[in-house]
């Protein structure tokens, strides 16, 4: 209930009783009530006219880096005796010096000058109102006003830095980069050798190759055929991350959630790729597929990690349903799937393997995850204990069907054990020669 | 400070309420005022919101039924204006929090303390006058004042509808 509504009705009450009573004592009573309401009148608000210009130090931060917001406020219309300011700042915001509200009074024309700074977490924020509102001296009338300002902070995912990671496609793109393609040409590694061609290095040619096969023919000439040797070309790839950011798998109670470690590894693992030259798109899957097409460098990074810095858990339920359009990703191109990982994820993510895809998941370990942020009990040890079994029972199941597997314990640093993971290809693929048709 | 002073008021107030009616000769009454004290401070405690609203109702009715019984009319204006004073220092409090370091908080406190006292003696001090001044009114009087007040209240509760925005 209002105060003032409350107040009015007190008074219209002991009015009306000491009326209907010949009572004087009730309307005795009401007159300090009435001299209080009457104080709050005459010195009610009027309208507002306020002017709001806005000055952000960094539009675009790390995680807990200090944001300096300068705000100067005009008042352009009557004194304001009592003047409540509130600037709306991002969820899990902790302001570090001053503050983000303010309770002032401002006569006319005055302009006050305020600047706070907070630190955040990941996430884009835009500051599009500033709070007003003013009252009088007891509280009982109040005017509000939202002050439409502008600025915007995008507080971008940590991504810590991997600096080797091996990959092997099936299928290159046509520039060079650091993936074997399967095909003879320039590089480093020793691919086979041919016969000498016009054109090739004195370097090249593989003298005791060509020694063996020299002849002499009947009439006694000796024929000299050269072999030069062939070098595989190492090119760039498709890569496409799909991160899984449906509620129900990353949620793990009230307010624990492990989808920030999943940010964080689609940021190190699309920073990585990119480096390396390759052609790299991210899908975020939640309640809607978002899409951040291919492309390459520092103006796709900064695409990606836009994208993962607004990236919100959505509510989808299966991961069965997802479709990866082949003239973005074509089938033997690198799929990375960074995800907590639950049962029914398996089958779909078999299938993507079985047309052709280079497949790597990264999963987070959830239980090791919630475990460490439970009570430690001998129950909650023991279910851990079980949950861990069927979880390297699915994961097993992936390795099994190809799928390069990252189980990655949350309290050890993402690049350590995915570069001790992905340094080098997989045995099997090496044993397959690259996995060449 | 606010703080304080709410506490203080409250329980002065409700104090003189329990008293007034102890000295009526109602003794439970003043035992159920003492132990809505106790509550109330509880569930300020608690920060539950509405507890203030509620006691200023339940105190204002209270001293004004008590008239009926020959409570002492000083005890119960004391009350309910302590209350009073609790219940606007309870709204001060929830607008205080918008306060930053920068603007000095225990002057604002002081300075609505200042300005609220100044209100109440106001009221106290027309009420004293009201009850040395009496003036003896007929029926056609009470049914002018009554209208008056039903066409006043209404007009101030439909003027404050828009102003809250």
């Amino acid at each position: 209930m209002s105060r003032i509504l409350l107040l009015g009705f007190l008074i219209f009450v002991l009015l009306l009783g000491g009326l209907a009573s010949f009572h004087p004592g009730w309307l005795e009573l009401a007159i300090p009530l009435l001299v209080y309401l009457l104080a709050g009148f005459l010195f009610a608000p009027a309208r507002l006219d306020l002017s709001v210009e806005r000055l952000i130090s960094d539009e675009r931060v790390a995680p807990g880096q200090p944001v300096t917001v300068s705000l100067r406020i005009t008042n352009h219309a009557a004194s304001i005796r009592e003047l409540s300011l509130l600037d709306p700042l991002p969820e899990n915001s902790t302001v570090t010096i001053g503050s983000s509200r303010r309770l002032v009074s401002l006569k006319k024309g005055e302009t006050l000058d305020w600047e706070y700074t907070f630190i955040s977490k990941r996430g884009f924020h835009a500051f599009s109102v500033l709070e007003a509102s003013a009252t009088d001296l007891f509280g009982l009338l109040t005017v509000r006003q939202s002050l439409p300002t502008s600025g915007q902070v995008l507080i971008l995912p940590a991504a810590p830095r991997v600096r080797r990671l091996a990959i092997r496609t099936r299928a290159t793109r046509v520039y060079s980069g650091t993936i074997p393609a399967h095909q003879g040409g320039p590089g480093v590694d020793f691919f086979g050798v041919r016969e000498y061609q016009p054109g090739d290095s004195l370097h090249a040619v593989n003298w005791r190759v060509s020694a063996r096969f020299s002849s002499r023919s009947g009439d006694g000439r000796e024929s000299q055929a050269l072999f030069s040797n062939e070098y595989e070309q190492e090119r760039v790839a498709d890569v496409g991350i799909i991160l899984d950011a449906r509620r129900h798998v990353n949620q793990l109670g009230e307010n624990l959630t492990i989808f920030d470690e999943s940010i964080l590894a689609s940021a190190s693992l699309s920073d990585a790729f990119l480096a390396s030259g390759n052609r790299v798109g991210l899908l975020i899957y939640g309640q809607f597929i978002n899409w951040s097409l291919p492309g390459y460098g520092k103006l796709q990074r900064e695409r990606i990690l836009h994208a993962l810095a607004r990236a919100v858990p959505g509510e989808s339920q299966a991961f069965a349903g997802i479709y990866i359009p082949r003239s973005l990703f074509p089938v033997n191109s690198q799929l990375v799937f960074i995800s907590p990982l639950v049962d029914d994820d398996i089958q779909p993510l078999v299938n993507l393997r079985a047309l052709g895809y280079a497949l790597i998941v990264v999963s987070p370990n959830a239980i090791r995850f919630e475990a460490a942020h439970l009570r430690q009990s001998e129950p909650v040890r023991q279910a851990a204990r079980i949950l861990s079994m069927a979880r390297q029972v699915t994961l097993q199941r992936l390795r099994h069907a190809g799928v390069q597997v990252v189980d990655w314990d949350t309290t050890s640093p993402f690049e350590q054990v995915v570069e001790s993971a992905l340094a080098r290809p997989p045995s099997f693929i090496r044993a397959i020669g690259g996995g060449t048709r | 400070m606010t703080k304080n002073f709410l506490v203080a008021s409250l329980t002065l107030g409700l104090f003189c309420l329990a008293a007034g009616w102890v000295s009526a000769g109602v003794g439970w009454m003043g035992v159920a005022v003492l132990g809505l004290l106790l509550l109330s401070l509880f569930l300020l405690r608690r920060n539950f919101r509405p507890t203030l609203a509620l006691v200023l109702t339940m105190t204002v009715l209270s001293a004004a039924i008590g008239l009926w019984v020959r409570v002492n009319l000083s005890l119960a204006l004391v009350a309910v204006v302590c209350v009073l004073a609790a219940w606007d220092l309870d709204g001060f409090a929830q607008r205080l929090v918008f306060a930053g370091p920068e603007d000095n908080p225990q002057q604002l406190e002081q300075e609505h303390i200042t300005r609220l006292n100044l209100v109440v003696l106001l009221g106290v001090g027309l009420n004293l006058l009201s009850q040395t001044i009496r003036y003896k009114f007929g029926f056609e009087w009470a049914l002018l004042l009554a209208i008056l007040a039903f066409y006043g209240i209404g007009t101030l509760v439909n003027a404050m509808r828009p102003a809250r925005g």
